[in-house]
This record gives structure tokens, sequence and C-alpha cells, in this order.
């Protein structure tokens, strides 16, 4: 954690300790019942403690399952620390999108790199000293099953930096329709940074993969919403075939700094391409399995799709359900803001990024009259293979009023996106319709 | 067309005309809630009962910038209980929750690309 981050907890803390309920009241807009402050002492603590990360000596002793309900709901205002202008969907758990203007930065600013929580983020004094922290490799195909410190494995594998895209596989999920259940994310669950860490081959092979390994699963400090500490929150992998790619990281850097606590500090793995949930953050154990791997949010409708397509509505059984491999094509206007007005006789300049799970993009192009025609933008090369790619293009428009830029990526396989919503599921994943931004011209 | 084919066919234009006048009627009502300031939830009929057992585990923005049909609330209550420790419900609490969710925070109408939303419009 940086510095600055760590001192602007700790004062939330204090003013907490000198006096939880007048704490509330400020930075919640709470007032307390006094005939159950107990209660509402422990859970604003623990909202605190879910939105800060700050340690909270309350929060190891409050009991597992559920706090009376008056006490719960959602305070506003809302903000997460060390991070900036993120559209807040949900705040328990924590799940925050980026709005696409503040993605045209070529690698995202922690401040603004997403956040999607499937539980609660370990308190910030259990992750301790980060030199000791522990990654386990186990698992039935692990030949060496062993124990690494973060120092260890920074003293014993090469380090390796990557610019890497993580997308949630529920990006774009609000627009779907009949509506699926789960954070409505709009465009915003997606960013690009340079991680930094060891290759997971490389960890993987010195602990020894048997013949018969098929998956790798991973296992993460965080803890299940209900507070039950027999559940994981998620735990989740990828086959031995993408584990085993030199971009696939044990990655405890970001932007040359730590990882944002809320995105998994201070170890995290990255497969990139692919759902963002195979990235397990505080990453503390990892197994090589002989079969594909049954963790918590692996089976059921998780991060699945129909493995055929169907109707909007359909109900599928889990048994007819897929698990989603790489994401697809997609792209996004990160410049100018939608709801600009621009002059007419002006040149209208933008730009943006665009990504295509394990492939590259091949072609970008953009049209200003609803898909009718479009007009090839100037695209640049990744910066390394699962990187995304910065575009740009220029055009003037032909009279006064309302338009809307359209941007549609093209992949190296020749898919491009769909103009219109991509086939329904009914968890509501892999949404990549091109990307919008209204333009009014004067 | 025969007498009787289009004797039906006036039945179904006349409740499907009664239907546009329930939901023209409803649309008109619903602005007239206020938004809780504390959860933002419409406060409607049922929505105490909603945000004293939905707010206990989850923000209330689950809901607020959630949309369902009856059934598919009813399938989030299910796994929230087989999953997330959730509690049952008395039926007649259950009934409350689902008619004020159903009511209140529908599906929007069928749609392949809706309009770009409010906030990415342009002011004017």
């Amino acid at each position: 954690m940086p510095e600055r981050d760590k001192k602007k907890s700790i004062g939330i803390h204090e003013l907490y300790s000198q006096d939880p309920i007048a704490a509330d009241k400020l930075l919640w807009g709470r007032e307390t019942d006094s005939s159950r402050r107990g209660f509402l002492k422990k859970s604003g603590l623990l909202a605190m403690s879910a939105a800060l990360g700050g340690y909270i000596p309350f929060a190891s002793k409050m009991p597992g399952g559920l706090i009376p309900a008056a006490f719960a709901e959602a305070p506003e205002p809302f903000s997460i620390e060390g991070k900036e202008g993120l559209r807040v969907l949900n705040d328990r758990p924590i799940n925050a999108e980026t709005p696409a203007h503040l993605l045209d930065d070529d690698f995202t600013p922690a401040k603004y790199f997403f956040v999607r929580n499937n539980g609660l983020p370990p308190a910030l004094d259990t992750i301790g000293d980060v030199d000791q922290w522990e990654l386990e490799i186990a698992g039935e195909s692990c030949l060496k099953p062993q124990t690494f410190t973060l120092a260890e494995l920074k003293k014993r594998f090469k380090h390796y930096t990557y610019a890497l895209t993580l997308e949630c596989g529920g990006n774009g999920r609000s627009e779907f329709n009949p509506p699926a259940k789960g954070n409505q994310w709009s465009t915003g669950a997606v960013g690009c940074a340079k991680w930094t860490g060891v290759r997971l081959k490389d960890v993987l092979e010195a602990c020894g993969i048997k013949d018969d390994a098929v998956y790798i699963g991973y296992y993460s400090a965080d803890r299940h919403l209900s507070g039950d500490p027999n559940k994981d929150a998620i735990s989740r992998g990828v086959p031995m075939h993408k584990a085993l790619e030199e971009e696939s990281l044990i990655a405890w850097g970001f932007n040359g700094e730590d990882i944002p606590y809320q995105n998994g500090y201070p170890l995290r793995l990255i497969t990139a391409g692919w759902p963002a949930s195979t990235c397990g953050k505080w990453l503390n154990k990892i197994v090589i399995r002989n079969k594909v791997h049954d963790g918590q949010k692996m089976t059921g409708q998780a991060y699945r799709v129909p493995c055929e397509p169907v109707a909007p509505g359909t109900k599928v059984a889990d048994e007819e359900m897929c698990i989603i491999e790489s994401m697809p094509v997609k792209s996004l206007i990160t410049f100018p803001k939608s709801g600009v007005t621009h002059a007419l006789k002006e040149t209208f300049e933008f730009r943006g990024k665009a990504w295509a799970g394990d492939l590259a993009v091949k072609e970008m192009e953009v049209s200003i009259d609803f898909g009718a025609t479009w007009q090839r933008a100037k695209l640049e090369k990744p910066v390394n293979r699962l990187a995304w790619q910065k575009w740009s293009a220029n055009l003037k428009f032909p009279e006064p009023g309302y338009y809307e830029v359209w941007a549609r990526a093209t992949d190296s396989n020749g898919k491009a996106q769909p103009t219109i919503l991509p086939g329904w599921n009914p968890k509501g994943y892999l949404n990549n319709a091109c990307h919008r931004i209204a333009v009014q011209v004067v | 067309m025969s007498n009787r084919g289009s004797i039906k066919l006036l039945a179904i234009s006349a409740s499907m005309l009664l239907l546009v006048t329930a939901n023209s009627s409803l649309a008109v009502d619903q602005p007239s809630y206020e938004k809780d300031k504390e959860s933002g939830l419409i406060m409607a009929p049922g929505w105490e009962t909603v945000k004293n057992n939905c707010t206990v585990c989850h923000s209330a923005k689950f809901i607020t910038l959630q949309r369902g049909d009856r059934d598919t609330w009813e399938s989030m209550i299910r796994w929230m209980q087989k999953t997330q420790g959730l509690w049952q419900f008395p039926d007649n609490v259950e009934t409350t929750i689902l008619d004020y969710l159903s009511t209140h925070y529908p599906p929007g109408p069928p749609s392949r690309r809706a309009n770009l939303p409010p906030r990415l419009m342009p002011k004017s």
C-alpha cells in the first residue's frame, strides 16, 4: 500500500476511535438509534472496513452471519479509498466502474482501475508484512507442493512486466433485456495496467506439473459476504494451456507501484484476456488440478454462457452452460466524453482503446450515421500481447444536430463488434456491442 | 374471417387497451413517490419491508440498479436463501417484497439497443 493511502485510512480510524457515533454521522451521514447503539457501531465499522480496507479492531470480532437490518442500509455519500471518479454500482461488496473518458491514459492509473469484488477484502492488518505474505502451490497434480513467501518468489524467479488488459466477464450487463441479475455494469469494468511479477509457468514448473494436470485454481484471502469462514468468496481458474502462457503472471506490481488494495494487494494472479474473475486477488494458494477446477463460481451458472445460443429469457439448465474462456473483441471511445458540444467548422478529433481477449485487434472503424457508413481509424499495435491498443480518428460533421459517434473493432480472426446487443444469455455476460458517444454539433 | 374470429380479436384488442391504460396510469402514479434519502428506494407501499429485509447483507443499490419481473426477483431471493444465508420469509412478507420489486423495478421495454442514458447525453 502506498504510504499516502495508509495515512489517510489511519486518519479515519482515529476519527472512529475517538467517537464512532460522530464519525459515523460525519462520514456516512447516518444518525444513531441509541437503543441499538452497539449494533450500529459494529455495522458502521464493518461497512467502513469493507469500504476502506482499514484495520478495525471490531472487524475480527464480528459474528458470522447477519447484522440487524435498520443499520445496514447503503450509506451516502460513499467513496472508495484510493479511487477517484468511479461510478459505484454496489457498496457491499464494493463494485465500481470507470466512466469511458477516464480510461484515456495509455495505462490505467490505480485511481481509475475498476473494482469488482465478490467478497470482503482482507483487512489491512491481516495482510501485515508483505515480504512474508505466503503463496502455497499444491493440488493433486502438483509433484512437489511448496509454500513461498513473496520475498522468496521475488528472489527465486525472473521478473517480467507486461501491459495487460483486465475486463470483468459481466461488463456491459446493464443493457441486456430481460435483465440479468448481478452488478449492472455499463462499459467501465475494464482497464489496462503494467503488471510486474513472475511467470505462473516458472513457479508451477518449479513445483512439478503431473502429466494428468488439466486446470489450475486459485484461493484468496477475501472473505465470503455471509461472514462464513468456511465459504470462499470466489475460487476460479484456467486450463493449463492458459496458465502456461508467457503473459500469465503472479504479480505484485502495478504501473511500478504496489497493486492497489481493492485490486488485490499484495499479490494477484493475472491471466489477461479471460474474464478478470480468473485473476485471483489477495492470492494465497494455487492448486494444480487433474480435472476442471470446481471452486466457488466455477460451477453452476457463474461465469458461464449457454453452450448453444438461446432466445432472450430462456431458462438454461446448469449442464447446458459452458465456462467463458477468451473475452470477445471490444473497444471504447475514451476522448471526448459523451455529451460534448462541438463546433461545426472544427475537425472532430477523437480516440480510444481496443482489445480482443486472447487475440489482437486488426482493424478499427468509426461511424457518425448510426452505422450506415464506416471509416477506418488509425490503429496502433499493442505494446505486448494482451495489452489494449490505442486508436484515433478525426472527421468533420456535415451539418449541425445530434450525432452519435460509434466505434467498432475487428479481431485478428475477422470477428467484429456488433452494433446491437450480442446474444442474450441468462447471466448477462460478454456484451461487446460497439461503444457510442453523443455529440451535439452547433 | 369468421364472426367468431373477429369477436375474439375484438376481445383481445379490448384487453390490450385495458392493459395499456393500466400501464400508463401506473407510469403516471410512480413519479409521485419520493425516494428514501438513505437507501434510494422508491417509497411506495412495501418499501420499508424491503429495506429491512434486503439491505441487511447488501447495498440497496443492488435493488435500485437492478430490474426484473416477479420470477427474476424471486429467483434472486431463492439464490440468496440457498447460498448467502438469507432467512425464509413468512408468505405475506415475501408477497409484499415481490409485489414491490416487480412493480417498481420492472424490466424496461424490450430493445436490442436503448437510447444513451441521460448522464451521457448533451445538456440541452
